[in-house]
């Protein structure tokens, strides 16, 4: 009897052992992956919290049966979504590109036997990466646009006007002889057609890369492109300019030329405008351009939470690049007033 | 003898001549723009460059009483030879031939001193038209031109504020609507719901007015508002 007594306190003995390695392991596990991984008890207070996580959200020293919310920063979105009602509801949650400090965060959670599991994922590298890919499609797309406006300004347009004087000198021959007429009526109907060619194609320039903002700067091609689109288009577009008439660097003069185009592009196309307003003001040591117009706006809380079009996703970072402000008041109904403040450098 | 007579006769007629000077450093257009001018019995193409640095040279070299103009020239551009040729050559005239329609290229040339401004564009007799107007001390300005240049005129009056400090910026309507509410003591919340705007954009609206009108608080807008007579009765919202 002893012996097999004995022998069951060993093999007890044995699988608490194997259990407490298991643990060990377990533990060892938790502790080093490469995801935060946060366990809450039933009560939501911390039970596991691993160094990522720690690391993540910047909480360091004892934290065992605290409750989570306290190591957060106050008001902050996380903070906000991990509210303690919404926790001890147990519903799943999952959060996509949280801003935590200098991190971004995916965050999803759910409830597991009878505490909380949640799990982060930095994907702030990520994140930067998508930023980074932005600004240069952005930068590849204005060198390539330019390109084909300077090749279009300098090498199409002027062979357009000498076949067009040409054409003409052929007229002033065909006038002398009065049997040629219909050859000259002819004539006639090409020169129409190479003059609407003509047009076509500044038109297209001047949307890839006007020249006048090359040679000018921002004010005289903001007011050229609201003169083009006032002879174009069925809106009234008013252009008004206080006080701002300087050079910039050349790439900043783009972006803000593009963020105008892009946004009366908006007004235009998705808005339904009829009105559009465009300000550049200058104020002492920034200068502002402001858009509003009379369409009928958007959930812009809403679309922001999602996924930005593209068009303002655009906008954003090209602001971004140049270190100006951007801000979008809307609702839906209400029109779109934007705005885009750029610090202008002191001599 | 005959040669003489010859010389004689070709001269003569061309006293009444304009003589014409082309610049455009495209070839084939000089070429086009020659044949067709050059069937002009009054006119007489004297000269032709490729850049600004040309006509420079060209133009002590005999007498030219118009130079056809193009903007865009490689070196020396038509901006800068215009207002060279304007200084040193008086009596020649200067007449804009270019793809540009944008005012700041019209309002440039005009600084610089053009007396006449034609797009590429325009026909045979249009470009013979503006060269006998320019010659004989008119102006003469493409359909589009001028519909450019009278709407900077309209644009200056109601002030675009670069031309002179003393000249107020317009306010655009949503400004005055913001103005009027600020001296009617509504506070930026207030105006904000009334707008359906947010606060933050009505505190913009308010950074823009006192920097357009150049006061420094809100008192100096409600005197403004006050001296507008935005807070009359009648003045509707």
């Amino acid at each position: 009897m002893r012996p097999s007594a004995c022998g069951r306190q060993v093999q007890a003995m044995e699988k608490i052992k194997i259990f407490q390695g298991e643990r060990e392991l377990l533990r060892g596990i938790i502790e080093t992956a490469p995801v935060g991984i946060i366990v809450l008890d039933k009560h939501r207070r911390i039970r596991i919290l691993n160094r990522m996580a720690a690391q993540m959200l910047g909480i360091s020293g004892q934290v065992s049966k605290t409750s989570l919310r306290q190591h957060l920063i106050k008001g902050s979105v996380l903070s906000e979504c991990l509210s303690e009602g919404l926790l001890r509801k147990g519903e799943a949650i999952y959060l996509e590109g949280l801003r935590y400090k200098e991190y971004y965060l995916s965050v999803s959670g759910r409830p597991l036997m009878n505490s909380y599991l949640l799990t982060m994922t930095n994907i702030t590298t990520l994140k930067q990466m998508e930023a980074q890919s932005m600004r240069s499609m952005i930068q590849g797309q204005e060198t390539e646009r330019k390109r084909l406006s300077q090749e279009i300004h300098d090498g199409l347009a002027p062979l357009l006007s000498t076949i067009k004087i040409s054409l003409e000198a052929i007229d002033l021959k065909l006038e002398r002889h009065p049997e040629q007429a219909p050859l000259a009526e002819k004539l006639k109907a090409i020169h129409e057609l190479i003059t609407t060619l003509a047009e076509d194609m500044r038109g297209i320039s001047h949307a890839l890369m006007p020249k006048v903002l090359e040679d000018f700067g921002i004010a005289p091609a903001l007011e050229s492109l609201c003169s083009r689109l006032n002879n174009n288009e069925k809106v009234e577009i008013h252009y008004y300019n206080a006080g701002f008439d300087q050079r910039l660097e050349k790439s900043v003069e783009w972006n803000l030329y593009r963020i105008a185009q892009e946004l009366i592009h908006n007004a235009l196309k998705h808005a339904q405008a009829n009105q559009i307003t465009i300000q550049l003001i200058r104020h002492s040591n920034t200068v502002m351009l402001m858009v509003e117009d009379n369409g009928c706006g958007f959930d812009w809380p809403m679309i922001q939470a999602t996924t930005p079009g593209i068009g303002l996703k655009n906008i954003q970072t090209r602001a971004k690049m140049i270190g100006a402000s951007f801000y979008i008041d809307t609702s839906q109904g209400k029109g779109v007033t934007a705005t885009c403040e750029l610090p202008l450098n002191q001599e | 003898m005959k040669q003489q007579k010859q010389k004689k006769t070709r001269e003569s007629p061309q006293t009444e001549k304009i003589h014409i000077l082309i610049a455009d450093d495209h070839k084939m257009f000089r070429e086009g723009l020659k044949e067709i001018l050059g069937k002009e019995p009054n006119l007489a193409i004297v000269g032709e460059a490729g850049d600004g640095r040309e006509v420079i040279g060209q133009m002590g070299q005999h007498p030219v009483d118009v130079v056809l103009m193009d903007i865009d020239m490689p070196g020396v551009n038509g901006i800068e030879t215009t207002r060279h040729i304007v200084q040193k050559h008086p009596h020649t005239r200067v007449l804009v031939l270019s793809m540009h329609s944008d005012a700041k290229y019209i309002i440039s040339m005009l600084e610089a001193g053009a007396k006449g401004y034609v797009l590429k564009t325009a026909g045979k007799e249009e470009m013979i038209a503006a060269v006998n107007a320019v010659a004989s001390g008119d102006s003469y300005f493409s359909h589009l031109i001028s519909t450019r240049i009278i709407e900077q005129l309209q644009h200056h009056k109601v002030g675009s504020g670069i031309a002179s400090a003393a000249e107020q910026p317009p306010l655009t309507p949503r400004e005055f609507e913001v103005l009027k509410l600020i001296a009617l003591e509504y506070s930026n919340p207030e105006i904000a719901q009334k707008l359906y705007i947010s606060i933050r954009t009505v505190d913009t609206h308010r950074r823009n007015l006192l920097e357009k009108l150049g006061v420094k608080n809100t008192a100096g807008l409600v005197k403004y508002a006050l001296k507008m007579g935005l807070l009359d009765e009648s003045t509707p919202l």
